[in-house]
């Protein structure tokens, strides 16, 4: 495996992604809008956040994706007595032959996709570890800090209706997630598919991995690189100025939201294969970037996502 | 491509619009088109006020015809000024169509222009300050469009405030340019011409019935400045034109009395002088004080001392000398001018005839005849603003049946009887009297003060001034006009009334001197006086000086306007490859296929394709050049204008050929 640059990621319609996209689409069916978002989020470097009910499939959308890149998966159900040692890991101490002492057991945030189940049932205190990891990249267990791996993709989920008994995220917390997607029931004929191609509810459909990690972070670099000019940089900032002078939002984007915004933007020109963003790249992800930031006024009877195609809508390409 | 929709005051504010642009129009316009205009205008406020849906076309086109139909058959014309009736039309039909943004712009301008147009009718002081609400409503009406754009309702005053504003940011440059900006000699359109019977003074033509029309108008004619004393009234007859020829009934003019005179050189030390400012006025001739001596600046006085105008002449003001004792023609008369001021039509007033030659047959001596005739009047006769109608023979009915009448029936009759009796005589065309206006410290003469008298010819005393219109009704010729006209009404005859009509004669004065007639001479004389303080030899100097502070004001001004401008002005800061791109956006949005600001570049493209399928390649490959310079930096040359024109004229051809495959059969 060669940790030099696989130039070959982008050139002819950046043909490994593609194929990653391909394969991912084989197992969540009807949904190659969400997983495309999906990809793009793990190339920026963000984590996403997956707001819907139970069943439709993010936890295979999270399993396909890691499958795929060739990354190792873990998972964590949120629950109201999930404690931050679960998550991270814990030091037991050991009798062993020679060397006996405390040994980390590492938690499952040493995983380079991990999966969130019902993070919003988890209580804050988890929450908020497991969102210091997330920011950092690292963690500190009895004063020993510890690199997590490269790359590592959070993968949230929150159920949006059963309120009872959740600690729902503060806006900062949400911050740290790039992305907030919902993934909807499937169409009629994508869930006549569905239904008529798995007889068995235990088996998890599985995917070809397409990608080696190396070359996962290749193209995170590449993504890094597409070109972003003054132009662009001028669309990204009228947004933000629209969000923040917009009558019914109370709380417009931040800065780091149109930095993600942009990263966000290199991540899907890459997934179309070019070297530069336009505004059409932008405006694809605008929304899933903005609707979990976008916090409406209290009388506005509108949601975030609304909120964000209608900036989309009024806001001029300069 | 569609504006939006104009809400309840928008509209309001451009039936007001209408309204006041029509204003200035009502002294002129038929009264029943007047009317029928106002009405429309109404109707068309209570519909969209009351019911906010148009009527179906063929009801409105059906009013629209019908509007047109009666304009054609109350004006009858659409060239010259009086096509200004239609642009009315035009303006209140243009209301029923309008529902947009777009037609209130439409509306506004065209109200404006509108107000402009009455200038070609009418130059006074009160028609400047009566064009003024159109003007400031059209604006307004601009303003609240503006102000739609902005969340919040639409409110009248800010948009009449901002509408001030303008007017006032203006005003300063339409001064300079008042003084500063050079002119022809001469309007465009000529000498405001006849609009209405009466409406606009004496003609060269005199028919029973004519001047009593003038009788109860109390504009201005002309107002007169004398050097020195004002002279009486019983001398202030001013001169227009001589008529000779008659039928019976109209007295005429022939050309030949047009021929010109040279100035006689004699009498010019001795005599009146006196300043005339003529109101815009139909008559083709200028009116001077009895008698002139010479002509003003680059006028010939006619064969008969009046001065006649031609078609290019357009004298306002003139200063004339005149001497009221001058004796004309007094050793002789041109035989063809003998039998002219004789001639009668063969047949006519038969009646008349025969008094006259009894008459002369007692009086041999025509001094005494003609004073033996006006006697004659002195009897039963009575004046009236109101004479009955008279027939072919108007004189033997005027002599012998009605025996009422006004100062062209006096003189019409008095010239008749004096021909009949051998006695050469003319009838004099012009005005008499006018009130003394202590403020300007000038004489007033209205068009009320139209007057028609009679000249005679004594061998040996040439033409002597009778007027017979004096024998009937003294206080004419001693109070002027006035006494008559006071039937009509006596505002401004006394009091208050009388003082707040000096003043305002006096400043119309002052606009006419300033404004209306501010020609190139008074140009210079701005200029000179500016540059009085100056050596002599530097006035070129000052000239560049001039310019050079208006090249630099104006150069100030327009940056601190680009500096004040917010920097999201679209338009502003763009790269050359994003304005060739906004150009393409407005092209494609011209030819059918409208796009918000807010749209990509590869979505506009892909409707535009479907719309043009066959042109799709032309249209994409030089917008896709330029997205790239914009957002991936290369540096390859970018399309130009040329291909914008071309691509502009495609789009049409393409358009052109698809609506002629939609109403191709099959």
């Amino acid at each position: 495996m060669s940790a030099v640059p696989n130039p070959t990621l982008r050139a002819g319609g950046s043909g490994l992604l593609q194929a990653v996209l391909a394969e991912i689409d084989q197992v969540v069916l009807g949904k190659a809008t969400e997983v495309r978002l999906a990809l793009a989020c793990l190339l920026a470097g963000g984590h996403l956040l997956i707001e819907d009910i139970p069943g439709v499939g993010k936890t295979t959308l999270a399993h396909a994706l890691a499958q795929t890149l060739g990354l190792e998966f873990q998972r964590v159900q949120g629950t109201s007595d999930l404690l931050p040692a679960d998550i991270i890991g814990v030091s037991v101490f050991e009798r062993g032959e020679g060397a006996g002492g405390f040994r980390f057991h590492p938690g499952p945030v040493f995983s380079q996709v991990l999966l969130v189940d019902e993070l919003n049932r988890a209580p804050p205190k988890s929450q908020s570890a497991l969102l210091e990891a997330m920011a950092e990249h690292q963690v500190s267990v009895d004063g020993v800090r510890r690199e997590l791996p490269t790359p590592f993709f959070v993968l949230a989920t929150q159920n949006p209706l059963d309120l009872v008994g959740t600690y729902p995220l503060p806006e900062s917390q949400l911050d740290r997630f790039m992305f907030c997607l919902s993934l909807g029931y499937p169409d009629a004929d994508t869930e006549q598919r569905l239904l008529a191609g798995h007889g068995d509810l235990t088996a998890m459909p599985t995917a070809r991995p397409v990608l080696t990690p190396v070359q996962v972070l290749a193209a995170m670099a590449e993504a890094r690189a597409i070109t972003v000019r003054p132009a662009l940089v001028a669309y990204v900032q009228a947004l933000l100025q629209a969000s923040r002078d917009h009558a019914e939002v109370r709380l417009g984007l931040s800065p780091r939201a149109g930095l993600a915004l942009i990263a966000a933007a290199r991540a899907w020109a890459l997934l179309a294969g070019r070297d530069h963003v336009l505004p059409d790249d932008v405006q694809a992800v605008f929304v899933a970037l903005a609707r979990h930031r976008l916090h409406p006024q209290a009388q506005s009877l509108q949601d975030g996502t609304a909120l964000a195609r209608q900036l989309l809508a009024a806001t001029a390409i300069p | 491509m569609t504006t939006p929709l104009l809400d309840r005051r928008q509209f309001a504010l451009c039936c007001l619009t209408v309204l006041a642009a029509l204003l200035p129009h009502a002294s002129w316009l038929p009264r029943p088109l007047l009317v029928l205009l106002l009405g429309l205008l109404a109707l068309r406020w209570l519909q969209r006020e009351r019911w906010p849906r148009p009527w179906p076309w063929w009801f409105r086109n059906g009013l629209m015809l019908l509007l047109f139909a009666a304009a054609w058959t109350s004006i009858g014309t659409i060239s010259g000024t009086q096509g200004a009736g239609f642009l009315a039309a035009m303006l209140v039909s243009k209301l029923y169509e309008a529902e947009r943004a777009r037609d209130a712009r439409s509306i506004a301008t065209f109200a404006a222009f509108l107000v402009m147009a009455q200038f070609l009718f009418q130059t006074q002081l009160w028609a400047m300050l009566a064009g003024a609400p159109g003007v400031l409503l059209a604006l307004a009406t601009l303003a609240s469009l503006e102000q739609a754009r902005r969340p919040g309702p639409v409110a009248l005053a800010p948009a009449l405030g901002r509408a001030g504003l303008l007017l006032a940011a203006a005003l300063p440059l339409a001064l300079v340019l008042f003084v500063a900006f050079p002119r022809i000699a001469s309007p465009l359109w000529g000498n405001a011409t006849a609009v209405q019977r009466g409406g606009m003074g004496l003609s060269d033509r005199m028919e029973p019935g004519q001047i009593g029309l003038l009788a109860q108008d109390d504009r201005p004619a002309m107002r007169v400045r004398f050097e020195g004393e004002v002279p009486p009234v019983a001398l202030r007859y001013f001169r227009g034109l001589t008529l000779w020829a008659t039928d019976g009934r109209a007295w005429t003019r022939p050309d030949w009395v047009d021929t010109r005179l040279d100035d006689l050189p004699a009498a010019l030390e001795r005599g009146i002088r006196h300043e005339i400012t003529l109101e815009p006025d139909a008559a083709p001739w200028l009116p001077v004080l009895e008698r002139p001596v010479a002509a003003p600046q680059g006028l010939r006085l006619a064969l008969d001392h009046s001065l006649p105008l031609s078609r290019r002449d357009r004298t306002l003001r003139y200063t004339v000398l005149s001497d009221p004792d001058l004796v004309l023609e007094p050793f002789g008369l041109a035989p063809q001018a003998r039998a002219l001021a004789l001639a009668l039509p063969d047949g006519r007033n038969p009646r008349t005839l025969e008094l006259a030659r009894s008459l002369r047959g007692q009086h041999p001596d025509p001094a005494r005849f003609a004073s033996a005739l006006l006697d004659l009047f002195a009897e039963t006769f009575s004046y009236t603003l109101e004479p009955p109608p008279l027939g072919l023979n108007a004189v033997d009915d005027f002599l012998f049946e009605t025996r009422m009448g006004y100062c062209e029936h006096y003189a019409s009759a008095y010239a008749t009887l004096l021909r009949a009796g051998g006695v050469p005589a003319r009838v004099v065309l012009g005005y008499h009297g006018g009130y003394f206006n202590a403020v300007g410290g000038h004489l007033v003469v209205r068009r009320a003060d139209a007057h028609a008298w009679v000249e005679l010819w004594v061998e040996g005393r040439g033409w002597l001034r009778a007027d017979p219109t004096g024998m009937v009704a003294p206080e004419r010729i001693e109070g002027g006009g006035d006494a008559l006209a006071a039937l009509a009404d006596n505002f401004g005859r006394s009091g208050l009334g009388r003082w707040l009509r000096d003043r305002w004669d006096y400043l119309d004065l002052r606009w006419t001197d300033w404004v209306v007639n501010f020609r190139s001479e008074s140009r210079s004389a701005v200029f000179e006086r500016l540059a009085s303080w100056l050596p002599r030899d530097s006035r070129g100097l000052l000239r560049l000086a001039l310019l050079a502070a208006l090249a630099l004001g104006l150069v100030t001004a327009a940056l601190w306007l680009l500096r004040r401008a917010p920097a999201s002005l679209p338009g502003r800061a763009l790269d050359p490859a994003g304005r060739w791109l906004a150009a393409h956006r407005r092209l494609l949005a011209g030819a059918g296929v409208p796009a918000s600001a807010a749209e990509p570049l590869s979505s506009l493209l892909g409707r535009a394709g479907h719309r043009f399928p066959e042109l799709i390649d032309d249209l994409r490959a030089p917008a896709l050049r330029c997205q790239q310079a914009r957002y991936a930096g290369s540096d390859q040359a970018l399309p130009g204008l040329g291909t914008l024109a071309s691509l502009w004229w495609r789009l049409r051809l393409a358009r052109l050929r698809q609506a002629l495959r939609r109403t191709a059969p099959g």
